[in-house]
């Protein structure tokens, strides 16, 4: 959706007074049709209902009712053509089937999903039109504004990216050692893949004091962040913090990045961050686990549930990792604190520039985390722990309580005698390192530990592992290109190639874009690249003791 | 009180120092570690900048320094302890055993040829084999052969014996005994030299991983006429000669993530002797040297650097650089940067020009000499502008790459000025040399 197209803003009004503001997306074929019957034919409907024609109902990405809702919209009304009448034969079955998705995410996020609505209305049907607006219209009344708190965007600042910010961008970030050696370029998986992208470039710019036209190029979002170079770079210059400043700088400037599925995920994320809704996102806590609201063990659970809403048509089951762990805690003896209030960590918008959000999401979840009395955090996700152990530390300063890995703690609940594990368990596995676990907080040793302390569970090690690790090929949500699929692809043949049964990663975004890379056509055979692909704390908790 | 000298490490420093010395009727103890004297510079081709033949130039320096009526070489024989003062030191040196009678052995190496057991050389980096009983290289001195007990089937299951039937000269004894010498001096020069950094850990270079990876010695005994393939260069995946060859620059130096923030001070100028002798064996050799910056500060070294760009085509590329390998042939493939894109470039080998670091043995020195070591391990000196061979420690004196990076001038002159340094003191102390 194009900027300005949406009336946005929300002025202070009163349940009396209230004329909801609701935006509905019209195909071009059907149903804008159908809108301009109605107004020849004199039909009335209310006037805050502002119509955005598109081609097919089927052009209706989620993002686009997210960024509605995000900037100020009251409810959001899809409508295209009948089941079988799609002037693109089946435009509007894909329409339907995205509803699914936007409803469930919608009442993840507390939203609601009655703020939207699907309908199907035909060129003749003016009458239909008129009435589904004027009832739609009426339900969004009944229902109250939009409660989220709109913010309007910073206005571009023209002084980002200054001289000096960069001078110290560099110093903070080791970049002033550079020798310009090239290393970080021969290294890079991106750069070996895309001829257009040099890391090398970026800081000798920066290097040369040309850091404020730097902030707007287009280099400065095609790198991963995955620490690649950092890890082999003589200096260990920290890159990936040193791109994660020059974004910044350039989100400043005004820099709206091309992310992907229309930045749905940053659309989610801020609307958490903003808003206070009660969320959804426990539904996957069965009963047999065991939680609590307070207690000496905080499990930060990540967005499982918004990416299983998003990703169901793949049937990731993203929650089973939750399911699991609590599983495994409570195996242990111990009930951890899960809250139906946490909120995002806020990763992908911190590496999109965006620090205020990640702010405002922070001191939710801090606070949340110091009401629930807990003096551990356990993380499953690796973007969760990086944010906290070093983003929300580098911001909020140390935090006061323990910040483990499900792999570290996994250790320790093993080494204290209390997790026991079945015999009969025969599966040889190998492990995708994600980078923000590993080059970006360290840990390497804990996952390989954890498995040679499993029965019958053996590790076979792909060619490039530990702080060689290839890259998963995206992160932030950004990036995901034809490079991103050739990495994939890639590392999923070094992981067949191992002969192992499966590969365990444990970042829920690792699974999700080595899962895409080999689900279309892919350019070599099926059988070197098809390997089970299972999440680390998953299988673990298969082989515990029933 | 003595007013002999110390010096430990055959090299090519500690040669020269030894030779001042002993010139200037100085009586000089000279101890070295492995069974022959000649060090680094024996196992090179050529130096740079005059393409020398390296052990044709090194050779009469170790006949003369053996030979020498003032100068005692202890080889395969290892300092194990120091006591005393300038003017007075107690040294201990430990002469191991090589169960052969050096006074007896002449050096005709029948035994070599008979003995059963094949062992890689170290000397050729593993690239060749020599025997349980062995000449560590051709131009050896002592030209006496050593036994190698953690190898010899005589030691390890009391049979086999060839070589002592063999022996015409009855120079072989398994009963030699290991033996602790001590030794009364007035001075030490300390020129242990350096080892070659072994790149596996850096694995983006693949070396180990590769089979036409290579590092920058076995190179250097690979194209050497005496060396093990008899001077033919020979990828390890198939034995052909390579048409393209890749050098790269600073594996492992001036990184001080690998622990090596120095710059080695020699590999921009050896590769590029290495690249020049490619095309000297063979005319039709393309060789590209990948660096990140280009030392080629001495006296007619950038020279070099243009003689090999112009007269042998060598392609000098600013960029460090990984490597690949195209799985069909087993072709090493170069990753860089040139120009801010990155680029690849298929070689049919690659030639590491590892660094080179203090020797494993440094620290053990240091502290039984009582030497302070730098933060890259070398040995410090007193002063490193004023007082480079000059230690902390009265009467101890430093020569060569054991003091820091330097390459074989530097390491002569070293030599010659410790050796100045160490007469000094000597003389201080009263007694005449």
């Amino acid at each position: 959706m194009q900027e300005g197209e949406v009336e946005t803003g929300q002025e202070t009004v009163t349940t009396a007074t209230f004329e909801p503001n609701i935006v509905a997306f019209c195909c071009n074929w059907c149903s804008y049709a159908g809108a301009d019957l109605a107004g020849v034919s004199r039909m009335q409907y209310p006037h805050g209902i502002k119509i955005i024609r598109v081609m097919c109902s089927g052009r209706i990405e989620p993002s686009f009712v997210l960024d509605a809702i995000e900037s100020g919209a009251d409810g959001v009304l899809v409508t295209g053509c009948h089941i079988g009448d799609c002037h693109y034969v089946s435009g509007n079955e894909k329409a339907e089937k995205r509803t699914k998705m936007i409803t469930e995410l919608l009442d993840i996020l507390g939203v609601g999903s009655d703020r939207f609505r699907l309908e199907w209305i035909s060129a003749s049907e003016a009458a239909k039109f008129a009435q589904t607006m004027n009832e739609f219209s009426e339900h969004i009344t009944q229902l109250g504004p939009n409660p989220l708190k709109f913010v309007e965007p910073e206005p571009p600042d023209e002084g980002a990216g200054s001289s000096e910010i960069i001078k110290e961008l560099i110093q903070d970030t080791g970049a002033f050692d550079c020798v310009e050696c090239g290393k970080c370029t021969s290294v890079c998986s991106v750069a070996n893949n895309d001829p257009e992208f040099a890391p090398r470039l970026i800081v000798v710019k920066a290097l040369e004091g040309i850091g404020a036209e730097l902030a707007r190029e287009k280099d400065i979002w095609s790198c991963t962040s995955c620490g690649e170079c950092s890890a082999m770079c003589p200096y260990k210059v920290d890159y990936a913090e040193f791109i994660r400043g020059l974004r910044v700088e350039s989100a400043m400037l005004g820099t709206v990045p091309i992310c992907s599925q229309g930045g749905l995920l940053h659309s989610m994320m801020r609307i958490m961050a903003n808003s206070d809704f009660e969320q959804n996102r426990l539904e996957w806590v069965d009963e047999e686990l065991q939680i609590a609201d307070t207690g000496d063990v905080f499990y930060f659970t990540g967005c499982q549930p918004q990416l299983d809403a998003i990703f169901q048509n793949r049937e990731l089951n993203l929650t089973d990792i939750g399911r699991s762990a609590v599983k495994i805690m409570n195996k242990a003896g111990v009930v951890p604190v899960v809250s139906n209030n946490e909120k995002c960590c806020g990763h992908d918008l911190n590496w999109i520039g965006d620090e205020a959000n990640v702010e405002l999401l922070m001191n939710h979840n801090l606070d949340l985390i110091r009401k629930s009395g807990a003096k551990t955090v356990v993380y499953t996700c690796a973007e969760c722990y990086r944010t906290f152990n070093i983003d929300y530390q580098a911001m909020a300063g140390d935090l006061e309580f323990r910040m483990v890995h499900m792999t570290e703690y996994l250790n320790e609940l093993i080494d204290a005698g209390k997790l026991k594990f079945k015999e009969g368990t025969d599966l040889k596995v190998t492990y995708h390192e994600p980078c923000r676990l590993s080059r970006h907080c360290g840990i390497y040793d804990a996952p390989r530990d954890a498995l040679a302390k499993i029965n019958g569970i053996d590790l076979i090690e792909m060619e490039r592992i530990r702080d060689k690790a290839a890259c998963c090929g995206v992160s932030a949500w950004l990036n995901c290109d034809g490079t991103a699929k050739k990495l994939q692809i890639e590392r999923m043949i070094e992981a067949k190639r191992t002969g192992a049964d499966a590969v365990l990663t444990n970042c829920p975004k690792c699974y999700i874009h080595l899962d895409c890379s080999i689900r279309d056509e892919i350019p070599v055979e099926r059988e070197e690249v098809e390997i089970p692909l299972k999440d680390f704390t998953v299988v673990v908790a298969e082989a515990l003791e029933d | 009180m003595s007013t002999d000298v110390m010096v430990i490490g055959g090299g090519i420093a500690g040669i020269q120092a030894s030779l001042d010395i002993a010139d200037k009727g100085g009586h000089v103890i000279l101890v070295e570690k492995t069974p022959s004297i000649g060090g680094r510079m024996a196992q090179l081709d050529k130096t740079f900048p005059t393409n020398d033949c390296s052990i044709c130039i090194l050779a009469p320096k170790m006949a003369d320094c053996y030979s020498h009526p003032n100068i005692d070489v202890m080889t395969y024989s290892e300092v194990i302890g120091v006591e005393g003062d300038a003017g007075n030191f107690n040294v201990n040196v430990l002469k191991k055993a090589r169960y052969v009678d050096e006074t007896m052995c002449t050096g005709c190496e029948e035994c070599v040829v008979k003995c059963p057991v094949k062992l890689p050389n170290e000397f050729d980096q593993g690239l060749g084999e020599r025997k349980a009983i062995y000449m560590p290289f051709a131009q050896a001195v002592p030209r006496v052969v050593t036994i190698d007990k953690e190898n010899c089937i005589w030691f390890i299951k009391e049979k086999c014996g060839a070589c002592k039937i063999l022996c015409k000269r009855e120079a072989i004894d398994y009963d030699q005994k290991d033996e602790e010498v001590n030794i009364n001096v007035g001075s030490i020069i300390v020129a242990i030299g350096y080892d070659l950094w072994d790149p596996t850990p850096a694995s983006e270079y693949g070396y180990g991983k590769y089979p036409n990876v290579f590092t920058g010695m076995e190179y250097e005994r690979m194209i050497n006429a005496s060396g093990p393939t008899g001077g033919e260069m020979q990828r390890r995946s198939d034995g052909k000669r390579p048409h393209k060859l890749a050098f790269i620059q600073c594996v492992g130096s001036r990184n001080p993530q690998l622990g090596h923030a120095y710059c080695c001070s020699v590999c921009c100028m050896f590769s590029t002797k290495e690249a020049m002798l490619a095309r000297e064996h063979h005319e039709d050799i393309d060789s590209a040297i990948f660096y990140k910056d280009l030392r080629a500060f001495g006296k007619g070294f950038w020279e070099y650097v243009e003689r090999a760009k112009k007269d042998y085509g060598v392609r000098y590329i600013n960029s460090d650089a990984t490597v690949q390998e195209n799985p069909k042939n087993n072709n090493p493939i170069v990753v860089y940067d040139v120009a801010g894109r990155p680029e690849k470039e298929e070689f049919d080998m690659v030639v590491l020009a590892t660094t080179l670091i203090p020797r494993s043995d440094a620290v053990k020195v240091a502290e039984m000499i009582g030497i302070p070591l730098t933060q890259f391990g070398f040995f410090e000196s007193k002063d490193r502008i004023l007082g480079p061979v000059d230690t902390k420690r009265d009467g101890v004196f430093l020569a060569g790459y054991c003091r820091e990076p330097m390459d074989i001038p530097e390491s002569v002159a070293e030599g010659s000025a410790a050796a100045a340094r160490a007469v000094e003191t000597v003389l201080e102390k009263g007694v005449s040399v």
